[in-house]
């Protein structure tokens, strides 16, 4: 690849320093947290309901460090379902596939350590948050590649409408 | 029955959209990423390049970088700086890599009441143009003129007073014409509707009769901003149009009677539209047509994301355009909101998050000077300094210097290195002569007693320097670069120092003590010196008395008024060399001696 003809330069506010823009993994030796969380998915309708049963997420990577993923079923994190997804650096770009179940675990009463069954989150909406950690585990990415490529989301839908508030009409 | 939903990535935020629209692939919060089509990459960072000092001297780093740009008929990066303490805003030349920044000159010192500065540039015919954006006229800074070689200020007769300093609010490079705004003339300095052309081709021409008035001067003009051949004209609320190509057919027409610019250095320019932020968000400018809204899928009049970092003042916000990847960004400190136009029918929103908060950016371009303008393209320096026999004192060291093929329009740049201390640059100026020059470092260098002292030198013309001294580091210049030498020990440190007896004077109902002190001497000095302070802080202290050093007892020194409530001072005694370099006060044990001013009675 041949060098830029020409590149963006950033001039820092509360220092002297001249930075150069699209290089390296840090702000000025700062970390970048990247994260993104997606709209909501509502496949049964504002008045329905699914289950939610499972995730693929694909990444192509170069950088080490890892993916943190979290479900959130009406607003709730889906707290039985979150994933840290490790990635070790690679020189040539490499393509990762999961598949994440989405479950909620029925605990035992007395030892909340204790599963006794797990069982896929029922409810409207579904949204994903995903997150890139460093090595540490810390919010930060590390030099190289992380692309978030397509995720998709497995679901069945269990009723078309469901009991909603129904406030007495005034009279 | 089981159903798979994909949800590309690369839709961009959607934060306004309601429940029964909603695109499932768009995004809530989505920081820190490029977008393409199906894709989220996570986005890479910014390294320091370089820094700016306070005079290139590598001692006081700047606190503000307000400006940066490239000055294309020198092939040289610009960068404007501001330093808080002196409030001094300083002009640099950079390499177009944005290494090697070299001080040029000061734009000026800012008012003490003035605001955090904004600079812009504007390169016009061979010259770049550096204005000082305070809203203030009365605060202003001149406009300046940069050709390469000299910082000159920037003069006009407007008011057919005789020249006077001009003082635009910001410049711009429209057609052939320097463009600046926000300035009448010495006499009549604020009007902020103003904008004034300078003659074609001659950027630093002006007449008072070449003018523009936009709208009434209730709103300032923010930013001129051309957009092919005509330009757009900004206020915060309004935005007109400058028409024609030279004084026969200028004019100014309103374009758009709600919208304006939040910022004056919030618009970029990107695939042939103008892009900015308004007071209600961002939008886009197109040289005829009423501006569009883009903001809408920000909803920027609902709650961020409650952890999303803090934005700054419009202020101090500036947008820029990214070549490389497309990416319109509206920085505002540490927030950033950026706009995706990979594909521009379709653009798409993500936030950024700065790991430092950002003050400007400015495009870098490579390639070579033009030859045959202002002075064509500078070459490298082929001499060099050679040092010659240092020699020294306590305090002291005297470095001479011999030229070898220098022509006179080399700068010469001495750095020293104080014991294990980092090189610092002390000396950045043209030579004074081709032959030679000798440089002294003292106490305000930083020299202290029984230290080696390492200096180096080295030519450079522009910003670029003699084959073989390109490194920042003067460790690795040639070695005839660099000289050395190790000050002398500093006097030693008197021993035994203590009050001798005090001597009560009564004026009236008043009551003054006097007071002296003895001590043993030591081996090596010429003088003594009595320090007093009111703090136990030998650097605050001053003089009282200094005398040979064989005399081993001080005079009687006050006299202190006697009162109820006593206030003590802090004495110290300390030897000097016969060149002045003091020695350490604290090295003697017994220093510094408390005294109480009722010491010899209650009143």
């Amino acid at each position: 690849m041949s060098e830029p003809l020409q590149q963006l330069f950033y001039g820092r506010g509360t220092g002297p320093d001249i930075l150069l823009a699209g290089d390296g993994a840090d702000d000025g030796g700062q970390p970048i947290a990247v994260k993104a969380m997606t709209n909501p998915f509502i496949p049964a309708g504002e008045g329905g309901e699914a289950l939610f049963t499972g995730l693929w997420l694909t990444v192509t990577h170069t950088a080490a460090g890892q993916i943190r993923v979290t479900p959130f079923v009406d607003d709730v994190a889906v707290t039985d379902s979150v994933y840290v997804l490790p990635m070790t650096a690679t020189t040539n770009r490499e393509t990762l596939t999961w598949e994440l179940g989405v479950a909620v675990a029925i605990r035992d009463a007395h030892d909340a350590s204790v599963v006794l069954a797990t069982v896929a989150p029922r409810g409207t909406r579904l949204q994903v948050l995903l997150e890139l950690l460093d090595a540490e585990g810390q919010p930060a990415r590390e030099l190289g590649d992380v692309i978030f490529e397509t995720p998709s989301i497995e679901y069945e839908v269990v009723r078309e409408a469901r009991a909603a508030e129904t406030p007495a009409a005034a009279l | 029955m089981r159903q798979v939903q994909r949800l590309p990535f690369g839709a961009g935020l959607d934060r306004a959209t309601g429940l029964a629209l909603l695109s499932p692939d768009g995004f809530r919060d989505l920081r820190n990423v490029e977008l393409t089509e199906g894709r989220a990459i996570a986005r890479p960072g910014m390294s320091v390049q370089s820094g700016l000092s306070l005079g290139g001297l590598g001692v006081t780093p700047m606190t503000d970088v307000c400006a940066l740009g490239t000055y294309r008929e020198k092939a040289v990066g610009i960068a404007v700086g501001f330093e808080q303490a002196s409030r001094k805003l300083q002009l640099f030349t950079l390499g177009l890599t944005g290494l090697n920044p070299v001080y040029v000159a000061d734009v000026g010192t800012v008012d003490a009441a003035a605001q955090r500065p904004v600079v812009s540039l504007a390169e016009s015919y061979r010259i770049m143009a550096v204005a000082h954006g305070e809203p203030d006229s009365t605060k202003r800074l001149q406009t300046m003129i940069y050709n390469g070689t000299t910082l000159t200020g920037l003069t006009a007769d407007l008011d057919g007073a005789g020249a006077a300093a001009v003082k635009f609010r910001g410049v711009v490079s429209w057609l052939d014409y320097l463009v600046g705004w926000g300035f009448g003339s010495a006499s009549q300095p604020h009007e902020p509707h103003t904008i004034r052309v300078s003659l074609p081709t001659q950027p630093t021409v002006f007449f008072k009769t070449d003018y523009f008035l936009a709208g009434s001067p209730t709103e300032a003009v923010l930013a001129v901003a051309p957009v092919g051949s005509t330009a757009l004209v900004f206020k915060q609320t309004q935005t007109y149009r400058l028409i024609g190509t030279d004084r026969s057919d200028f004019g100014i027409v309103p374009l758009d009677a709600r919208y304006g610019l939040a910022g004056a250095r919030l618009w970029t320019h990107a695939q042939g539209a103008l892009y900015g932020w308004s007071l209600e968000g961002p939008r886009v400018w197109t040289p005829n047509g009423p501006s569009q809204d883009l903001s809408i899928p920000l909803d920027l009049s609902g709650p961020s994301p409650a952890d999303l970092v803090a934005a700054g003042e419009y202020e101090d916000a500036f947008a820029c355009y990214r070549h490389d990847v497309q990416l319109v960004e509206f920085h505002f400190g540490r927030r950033c909101y950026v706009l995706h136009l990979r594909d521009p029918s379709r653009p798409r929103w993500s936030y950024r998050e700065n790991g430092v908060e950002l003050r400007c950016a400015g495009t870098l371009y490579y390639g070579v000077a033009l030859v045959g303008g202002g002075g064509g393209t500078p070459a490298a320096p082929a001499g060099h300094p050679v040092a010659g026999s240092f020699t020294h004192t306590a305090g002291t060291v005297t470095a001479p210097y011999t030229y070898t093929g220098a022509l006179g329009d080399e700068a010469i740049e001495v750095w020293i290195k104080i014991g294990a201390g980092a090189w610092a640059m002390k000396v950045n100026r043209t030579i004074a002569n081709t032959a030679g020059e000798t440089f002294v470092f003292g106490e305000g260098d930083g020299i202290i007693p029984g230290t080696l002292i390492q200096v180096a030198a080295r030519f450079r013309r522009g910003l670029l320097f003699t084959s073989g001294y390109e490194s920042t580091n003067p460790s690795d210049w040639p070695v005839a670069a660099r000289g050395s030498a190790t000050t002398d020990a500093g006097p030693s440190a008197p021993t035994a120092v203590h009050l001798l007896d005090g001597m009560q004077t009564t004026y009236g109902p008043k009551k003054y003590n006097s007071i002296r002190f003895t001590w043993t001497a030591g081996v090596s000095g010429t003088n003594s010196q009595l320090l007093v302070a009111s703090l136990n802080d030998p650097a605050a202290a001053s003089v009282l008395w200094e005398g040979p050093i064989a005399t081993t007892t001080s005079p009687y020194v006050g006299t202190y008024l006697v009162s109820a409530t006593p206030s003590y001072r802090y004495f110290w005694v300390r030897h000097t060399m016969g060149d002045g370099t003091p020695g350490d006060p604290t090295a003697c044990a017994e220093n510094p001696i408390n005294v109480a001013d009722d010491l010899l009675g209650t009143p």
